[in-house]
């Protein structure tokens, strides 16, 4: 995708058309994730793998292009954080599917360390966050901030204009409904959908 | 069941309650908010979960755990895992006392090509370094499954940061053990390693409080001047704006980290509040400006590790050591220290209470400065007057003096107090403070404070003369001229002569010859009085001497004067400061004389006197200056090209780039490189200096001098035309003050001539070159004044044989 359409998805994002959003992901995600395939496979994904490489190329795209202006930055932290679960779950999909010795460990934030990183399992937690996001986007995002971006909670509540009190008790809330989601053998994954 | 949004919201409701309910009630209070069964269950579950601790690290040791031995070593632990290899704790068991060493085992899983190649050039870089702050590199090889494996010392103990806070160490104590972090990259440097991941984690520091820097796994081989790019990050928090940028990398990385590690260990904090990669990254592109120390946000907690509270913390990090780390975190490569050098020069000069050198020095700054380091004792800071003019013309017998009193140190003490109370730009409604305002703002409290007539009379000297020094001579002139009168009225002939010759000096400088010649001559009599100390008679028979002799009174008496002058600051034991201003004035009274072989030697002496006093910047200028000059009188123009460029900066340092000292040099430098033939600098200096000369000194006879190299400058470059106006100028300035048969009204002509002459103007060149010619034909007393006089003949003879080549 050229780059002058990045721009312009961009202001409809910006001008308040989320449907840009999904477009834009569209745009800038296979670049990252032939990044992220590279890195793979030369480094080791737990010393490499830290947000630092693809938000880097990111912001090489979309800042040194002049189409993010820094009054976006909500905007474009959203947009990297999911991008970076997307990268994180795509390659856990695709180690689980060649069955390669070692499997991925996942930078998960320590508050999740509960979370076995074994591939299936993040899956799961994969699962569970679409169940989250379709029932309650805002706090989806804040996992994504914080468990895949490594946003500390003040520097969540800063982005999200909030205060560092609230996104504390969101967080405990979701730590709270992601362990109830993967551990409840009844509520095992696929079987329910918010909502239903 | 449901999470509609009914649902959702009463979830949150309820976990928020039994959250917030201690555990034994959890039950109960659930019971009486609903009456779902299922509800209740999975409230507690998510409480449960929500609250469970993390076990363990989320990233488990190696799997198949220690390997056991490796070569000579036994293996005892793992001690560590990062990177791309787990660290071990071993024991040699080969030969001697066991001997205890850290293994850095590459992982298996990391075995690809390039990661052997980055652990042999761990290997290779810590083979290099060897330095008591790094850790040293005994031994490497290959483990029997053939991974490779490196051999370091052993170091017991913690983190840089865990160590501060558990030691409690002041602030003063934690920049003084960060020094040895600055050491340890400093020699690194110097083997053109650069680290490029330092962070807390990698710098340890032993029981006996010794730094070892560890993990050369990111580092780099640097060539001088040559960037190096690099594609794995380091730690964010810690890393230059340009790694995260992913552009090339230089020892002005490791610049960075450390100023971001000394801002951590200071406050507490990571700078920027960057813990993130993210906003890191983000702050990278933006090139942010570093945050100030007093900025971060201070606990109590971080303030008591440091052995004060908040507010104590704040005041002391809102000093030079903000100014210092700062300097290090400029987002601009160019804008940090230039290396790690000057910033370990900067940290001792903090240390020590000296000003630092990372910006402009103002009265205030250095005032306080001096209060700090001496605030311990009352008896010194007595003497504030005398250190704080830096002059050192304050006779030892002063010193002693005020040593025998100390209420009268008390007394000093809080006079300075008031003084710099009174400066404060609250008190002043002013952003700064000069020098000058400083010392009459002293002036004025003085009386108030000292109540002994002749303590206050030396005092006000001091003062004086330390305007004199700073180039402020009317308020000098006036100061001095006050403590005459008192001197005088109380037959205090010490005070009276010494005052007498700094007036009558000043008057020379100030056109006023008479009146200078007068002055000094009553202090030269005085100062030979029984009971006038020694250097009352040194500054006496320099103003006298060395001003007859530079107005055209040239006299043997006045050079026997000089001599005597230099030999007395070497018997009475003055201080090197009166010996060194002793021997400037010797040497120029030589050099004047044309004997430059004299001048030499004693300026060589000055300039060692002067060397290692960096308050002595301005006296270092002018004999790099007049040494300069002496080379050039000898021919000797590639020589004292460096001594001009060396007078030109110390002068820019010492009085500011604008000062008639700077712009004198300036020009003196331009003239150098004219005739080295480097014309189009030599303009380029000249076009930036005549106009402030002009602003700093009107339009009177000195304006000749800064003519006569402009129109050097622009004749070497072709500009004949502003040559000539310039010229036309040159020689106005000079009518009615310079003597109509002077050298120097021929010197004018002859640039005159010149410029016609280039600009084929002949007819109009032959009245300047003749005049030139008939001035410049007798007088040379240097190797330059007799080229000068050649030239007048030769640009003469030129016009004349154009003139009658080409008759009109």
């Amino acid at each position: 995708m050229a780059d002058a359409e990045i721009t312009e998805l961009l202001h409809e994002w910006r001008a308040g058309k989320p449907a840009a959003l999904d477009r834009l992901f569209e745009a800038v995600y296979p670049r990252l994730r032939e990044i992220a395939g590279a890195l793979f496979h030369n480094e080791r994904l737990e010393h490499v793998l830290q947000p630092t490489s693809l938000v880097n190329e990111l912001f090489l795209k979309l800042v040194r292009q002049h189409s993010l202006r820094f009054e976006d930055r909500e905007h474009f932290y959203s947009l990297s954080a999911r991008i970076m679960r997307r990268v994180l779950m795509d390659h856990a999909r695709e180690t689980r599917r060649q069955k390669r010795d070692g499997g991925v460990r996942v930078p998960l934030d320590e508050n999740l360390a509960w979370i076995d990183s074994s591939d299936a399992h993040l899956l799961d937690l994969d699962e569970a966050l679409v169940r989250l996001d379709q029932v309650d986007p805002t706090k989806c995002r804040i996992v994504e901030l914080r468990f895949f971006l490594g946003f500390t909670a003040s520097e969540t509540a800063e982005l999200l204009s909030t205060s560092k009190a609230s996104i504390d008790r969101e967080l405990k809330f979701v730590r709270g409904w992601l362990y109830d989601q993967l551990h409840d053998p009844e509520l095992s994954r696929a079987s329910q959908r918010p909502g239903e | 069941m449901s999470d509609g949004p009914a649902a959702w919201r009463e979830l949150q409701t309820l976990f928020d309650l039994v959250d917030r309910t201690p555990a034994e009630d959890q039950e109960s209070v659930l019971a009486s908010a609903t009456a779902d069964p299922e509800l209740r269950a999975r409230v507690l579950r998510m409480v449960r979960g929500a609250n469970q601790t993390p076990e363990g690290p989320s990233c488990p040791a190696e799997p198949g755990g220690a390997p056991g031995r490796l070569g000579p070593y036994h293996v005892l632990r793992a001690i560590g895992s990062g990177g791309i290899g787990t660290v071990y704790l071993a024991e040699r068991l080969l030969g001697g006392a066991p001997h205890r060493v850290a293994i850095k085992v590459l992982s298996p899983h990391a075995a690809g090509k390039h990661f052997i190649e980055r652990f042999h050039r761990e290997q290779h870089i810590l083979a290099m370094l060897d330095h008591p702050n790094i850790t040293r590199l005994l031994d490497a090889g290959l483990g029997e499954t053939g991974q490779p494996y490196l051999v370091m010392d052993f170091v017991d103990g913690g983190h840089i940061d865990e160590y501060c806070d558990r030691e409690l160490l002041s602030v003063d104590a934690r920049v003084r053990l960060f020094l040895q972090v600055c050491e340890a990259i400093a020699h690194a440097h110097r083997n053109l390693v650069v680290h490029l991941d330092l962070k807390p984690s990698n710098v340890l520091v032993n029981a006996e409080g010794v730094v070892k820097l560890l993990d050369f796994g990111t580092s780099k081989l640097v060539q001088p001047d040559v960037s190096v790019t690099t594609t794995i990050f380091a730690t964010p928090a810690y890393a230059s704006p340009e790694q995260l940028r992913n552009e090339a990398v230089t020892t002005a990385c490791d610049i960075y980290s450390l100023g971001a590690i000394l801002f951590y260990l200071l406050t507490g904090e990571v700078e920027g509040g960057r813990r993130s990669a993210a906003l890191a990254i983000e702050r990278a592109f933006k090139e942010a400006q570093p945050q100030h120390l007093s900025s971060a946000g201070i606990t109590d907690a971080a303030a008591r590790a440091r052995g004060t509270n908040a507010a104590g913390l704040k005041r002391i990090l809102d000093g030079d050591i903000d100014t210092i780390v700062t300097k290090c975190l400029r987002p601009r490569p160019a804008d940090r220290y230039a290396s790690v050098d000057t910033l370990i020069q900067d940290i001792v000069r903090y240390l020590e209470g000296r000003p630092i050198l990372a910006r402009p020095q103002t009265a205030l700054y250095l005032g306080g400065k001096f209060l700090r380091r001496h605030r311990f004792s009352a008896a010194i800071t007595s003497l504030l007057l005398v250190a704080l003019v830096a002059t050192g013309v304050l006779a030892g017998w002063r010193q002693q003096e005020a040593l025998r009193e100390g209420r009268r140190a008390l007394t000093m003490q809080s006079f300075m107090y008031r003084v710099f109370k009174l400066a404060n730009s609250y008190a002043t409604g002013k952003p700064s403070f000069s020098v000058t305002e400083f010392l009459e703002l002293s002036l004025r409290q003085l009386p108030d404070y000292i109540k002994d007539p002749a303590d206050l009379r030396q005092a006000q000297l001091g003062i004086a003369e330390s305007m004199y020094e700073n180039g402020a001579f009317p308020q000098a002139r006036r100061a001095f001229e006050s403590v005459e009168t008192t001197a005088r009225a109380a037959h205090d002939t010490a005070a009276e002569a010494e005052a007498d010759a700094f007036a009558g000096d000043i008057d020379y400088h100030s056109s006023e010859p008479q009146r200078g010649a007068d002055l000094t001559e009553r202090a030269l009599k005085l100062s030979r009085t029984p009971g006038v100390p020694a250097s009352a008679r040194v500054w006496a028979a320099i103003f006298y001497a060395w001003n007859r002799d530079s107005n055209g009174f040239r006299s043997d008496e006045n050079l026997a004067l000089l001599r005597s002058a230099v030999a007395e600051t070497r018997q009475a034991d003055l201080s090197e400061h009166e010996r060194g201003e002793a021997l400037f004035y010797w040497a120029q009274d030589v050099q004047l004389r044309g004997d430059m072989q004299t001048a030499e030697v004693a300026l060589n002496e000055v300039l060692a006197i002067y060397k290692n006093d960096p308050s002595a910047l301005c006296q270092q200028s002018n004999a790099y200056g007049l040494l300069a000059w002496v080379e050039q009188w000898q021919g000797n123009a590639a020589e004292s090209l460096p001594l001009y460029q060396r007078a030109y900066e110390g002068a820019r340092r010492c009085s500011g780039p604008d000062s008639p000292d700077a712009l004198q040099q300036q020009e003196f430098l331009a003239g150098a490189l004219v005739k080295v033939g480097r014309g189009s600098e030599a303009l380029a200096l000249m076009t930036d200096a005549l106009p402030k000369w002009r602003k700093v000194n009107g339009t009177g006879p000195n304006l000749a001098q800064p003519l006569n190299f402009m129109i050097m400058a622009e004749l070497a470059t072709g500009h004949a035309a502003e040559a000539e106006v310039h010229a036309r100028e040159m020689v106005d300035v000079q009518t009615g003050v310079v003597d109509a048969h002077d050298r120097r009204f021929g010197a004018s002509q002859l640039l005159w001539a010149k410029a016609l002459v280039q600009q084929a103007k002949f007819k109009e060149a032959l009245p300047h070159a003749q005049l030139a010619d008939e001035l410049l034909a007798k007088g040379a007393v240097s190797k330059g004044g007799r080229e000068m006089t050649a030239e007048a003949h030769q640009v003469l003879l030129d016009v004349q044989s154009h003139l009658t080549a080409t008759p009109h």
